[in-house]
């Protein structure tokens, strides 16, 4: 099962709206915060689960970037 | 507790990425380079943001990549970047030399490819002289490759039709520079960005474009409330979410803009009268010549453009050009960004201009964070291409052909007899492939690019190129791709860690990337394939044993320290980056002129260390834009007219359609399309409509939408988001079976010979 950590880059202030956003996301746990850029975890159930997470994060308000940092793969 | 390998993992993830942006998390180490046994240094196969990375490989595949913490990028890639050993392994590399006979592709040696190219290279100069051949090269090759097909061709053969696809892409960029400040490139680095106070970004989408570049940006945002962010555009794209400023506008106004900015600037008192009386000269054209003016005449010139008048042109509101220009001009430090909005257009120089202009006029320039910075959108068009001269007026390091002096230059370091080198600049993108259309070319070579997709108004250039009487050869690493289709001969090209070699790239940071494979199949680096060539044509023409001086390389470090010779005594002065350095330093910024110079990061100032500044300009107390010696070594500011594009919107073709890049993906696709995830997250081609406009046409996102330009139509689905102005669509340029350049215009920029990709008319309809 795909795990991909990634950095969630958001705008200035927008840190707690944004996490209370991430907070739903039931495959994504939130492991630390610097400023504005929140270090996320991944998980699916297959690579597309994982990238449609991804993509998602995007969508959201006051989102500027994400940045996938490493891949890995349980069984 | 014993921690389950589910847990490992997902630790094990998260300390990289914590670890990413300097913070330490107590969980278990160790376990991040695990399924690599051995990491090799390199750069990013994509933009021309040249990102760190190192490689990781085992059992001699690459199966992973990571950021390089101790290069500029501090550990950060964007997505694609992320994802580069994939490109590596797709089920269409090309494995072998592929000849066509009738509809179809059958597999040949390499011996017979290279006497067939040989043969027909041959062939052509001896029937119809070397004017009839012409290479086709690229901003992704290796400095090497770029610099020794350039020697074979314009100092060997003594033909200038070489050229590239950086003159679809930088060619604008690079001239602005050259006739704004004497020479390419820009002054500054990205270390600028930690002492800017105000950013002013135009015609880029940095988010998606250059990801980590654009994170540089926000987080100095983040960390000085006090900093400005200005964005440019007539598309509302995930950049401007940053954004103090947001200035929309008519597409291809943006001259009226940028005059009515330096307008205000001038107005207001917020020149700098220093800049104006010790550094600048000011230029028009009359009667197709440079003619040197008075600053009053250019504020008399300026006069026409008030916020007032560039509103009507552009529909960009007066206040929004006022409060730009107070900004640009009175923030401790503003730097500019710019890419292909406007270079790919058919005023791109002069647009070029006027972002250089707001820098010399305010003063805001060499000195921390004040700075007029082009990005780049290959990883070596800087490097290979602009540096190491591969366009057809160019050669290497500041040199053209039509100037006696550095014709006399290369003949002399490439031991040539004196007037080989042809002093007429040879054909440029477009024309040397309607050249090919119409049987003045008769062989072409192609390598590391895809103009059977990338070029405007394709039809056609995919007709010429698909044409019997001519011989094409592409040297590719992907086959099909939308031009390997075309040739006669496929060469399989070994792709970036599978060779070894240079980039530069967008702040003149030179890298070396490290072989870290062995090439797939047959495939062969494009440098020992070009030599093979070179060697073999000049025994066919009898010059074998020239030949054997002009290309006496057995490896790309071998032609690596010709360049740095080469560069010697040039404003570029590679002499202090030796391959030893190179593979030990995580780049190195020119000018470098001895091997314990650390490189540069601000140029045409001594006060922030520029080590060439005195010695081409003694009297300088600081500033001095040496590269401008006709003019006193002063740089210019251009009194440039307003001009709309080529094709602007009209009754029968209401829109203004431009292209451009998704995050996922780069280029004509030929990799990132082949990477799963980023094809599952981007997988096909859109048209991007504003609700307004959508509504008007009876659309909804996912309808299928038909566009049709002058030139051709296209069925795409529809996506209704409010990013593009009214009148405005964009659709991406990724897709090989979605060829949007069948409706781009081919008119180009005469000065650059850039192409105008960014606007084209268009009419849209359901379908």
């Amino acid at each position: 099962m795909p795990v991909t950590s990634a950095i969630v880059e958001v705008t200035e202030g927008s840190c707690e709206a944004v996490m209370s956003s991430l907070a739903k996301i039931s495959n994504l746990s939130v492991f630390a915060i610097k400023e504005n850029q929140i270090v996320t975890v991944i998980e699916g159930d297959s690579l597309q689960e994982v990238e449609e997470t991804m993509k998602g994060l995007y969508a959201l308000d006051n989102v500027i970037g994400v940045f996938p940092v490493y891949a890995g793969d349980y069984e | 507790m014993e921690i389950t390998r589910r847990q490992l993992i997902k630790y094990s993830a998260a300390l990289a990425a914590a670890s990413a942006i300097g913070l330490e998390l107590p969980l278990p180490k160790g376990l991040e380079a695990a399924q690599a046994e051995t990491w090799f240094k390199g750069v990013c196969r994509y933009c021309g943001a040249g990102c760190g990375v190192y490689v990781g490989t085992s059992k001699g595949k690459v199966v992973a990549v990571k950021g390089d913490k101790d290069n500029w990028n501090k550990g950060f890639l964007c997505i694609k970047g992320y994802y580069l050993p994939s490109i590596l392994y797709a089920d269409d590399r090309a494995k072998y030399p592929l000849l066509k006979k009738g509809d179809s592709f059958v597999r040949i040696s390499w011996k017979e490819a290279m006497d067939l190219m040989t043969q027909k290279f041959g062939d052509a100069i001896t029937k119809s002289g070397v004017g009839s051949v012409a290479f086709y090269g690229s901003g992704q090759s290796y400095t090497e490759e770029s610099y020794f097909i350039n020697k074979v061709f314009k100092g060997g053969l003594g033909t200038n039709n070489i050229d590239g696809n950086p003159r679809l892409c930088m060619a604008s960029a690079a001239v602005g520079y050259v006739s704004t400040f004497g020479k390419d490139e820009p002054m500054g680095s990205y270390d600028d960005i930690y002492h800017s106070d105000c950013f002013f970004i135009i015609g880029s989408n940095m988010a998606e474009a250059h990801p980590v570049i654009f994170r540089l940006v926000n987080e100095r945002k983040q960390k000085d409330k006090n900093v400005k962010i200005i964005m440019a555009d007539p598309r509302k794209t995930l950049s401007a979410r940053i954004a103090d400023l947001h200035m929309s506008f008519t597409p291809g106004t943006d001259l009226a803009i940028l005059h009515a900015m330096a307008h205000v600037i001038i107005k207001e008192n917020l020149h700098s009268k220093e800049y104006v009386n010790n550094h600048l000269v000011f230029k028009t054209m009359k009667d197709d010549k440079q003619t040197k003016v008075t600053f009053e005449d250019y504020v008399k010139f300026l006069e026409e453009f008030t916020p007032e008048a560039a509103e009507k042109l552009s529909n960009c509101p007066k206040e929004d050009i006022i409060k730009a220009a107070r900004w640009f001009a009175q923030s401790k430090a503003t730097m500019s960004f710019w890419c292909m909005g406007l270079n790919q257009r058919t005023r791109g120089v002069w647009v070029n201009n006027m972002v250089h202009n707001l820098h010399l006029l305010t003063g805001q320039i060499c000195r921390p964070g004040a700075t007029s910075f082009s990005l780049t959108g290959q990883p070596n068009a800087c490097g290979g291409v602009r540096d190491g001269g591969l366009l057809s007026h160019l050669l290497p390091y500041g040199r053209v052909v039509t100037i006696d002096q550095h014709r006399e230059e290369m003949e002399k370091f490439w031991g040539l007899p004196k007037g080989r080198i042809h002093p007429k600049p040879g054909l440029t993108a477009v024309d040397m492939f309607r050249g090919f259309n119409k049987g003045d070319i008769k062989a072409m070579w192609i390598a590391c690019t895809n103009p059977g997709q990338s070029l405007p108004n394709l039809e056609p250039y995919r007709k010429g190129m698909a044409g019997k009487d001519t011989f094409l050869v592409v040297s590719e690493a992907y086959h099909p791709s939308r031009t390997s289709e075309l040739a006669d001969l496929v060469l399989p090209a070994a792709l970036w860690v599978e060779k070894d070699g240079t980039y530069g790239q967008s702040e003149r940071r030179y890298q070396y990337i490290e072989k870290a494979v062995e090439p797939i199949g047959e495939a062969r680096p494009d440098l020992m394939v070009m030599i093979d060539f070179a060697n073999r044509l000049f025994k066919t023409l009898g010059r074998e044993e020239e030949a054997k001086k002009l290309f006496a390389y057995k490896n790309s470090e071998d032609v690596w320290n010709e360049i740095r010779e080469c560069s010697k005594g040039t404003a570029y002065d590679f002499m202090g980056m030796t391959r030893a350095r190179m593979k030990k330093e995580h780049g190195i910024q020119w000018p470098c002129p001895t091997e314990d110079h650390p490189g540069t990061v601000r140029r045409y100032t001594a006060k922030y260390g520029d080590p060439l500044l005195h010695k081409f300009d003694p009297q300088a107390a600081d500033v001095s834009f040496y590269g401008a010696k006709a003019d006193g070594n002063k740089a210019t500011v251009w009194l440039r007219p307003y001009k709309g594009a080529a094709e602007p919107p009209d009754a029968e073709y209401p829109f203004a359609l431009t292209t451009g890049r998704q995050i996922e993906h780069w280029h004509t696709g030929t990799m990132t399309l082949k990477v799963p995830e980023l094809k599952r997250s981007a997988p096909d081609a859109y048209i991007e409509i504003n609700p307004r406009d959508a509504q008007k046409i009876g659309v909804k996102s996912r309808d299928k939408v038909k566009v049709t330009s002058r030139r051709g139509s296209l069925v795409l689905e529809a996506k209704v988001v409010d990013v593009p102005r009214d009148g405005l669509v964009f659709v991406p340029m990724h897709y090989p079976d979605k060829l949007i350049n069948m409706l781009t215009t081919d008119a180009y920029d005469e000065l650059s010979k850039q192409p105008e990709f960014k606007i084209c008319a268009v009419k849209l309809e359901k379908a």
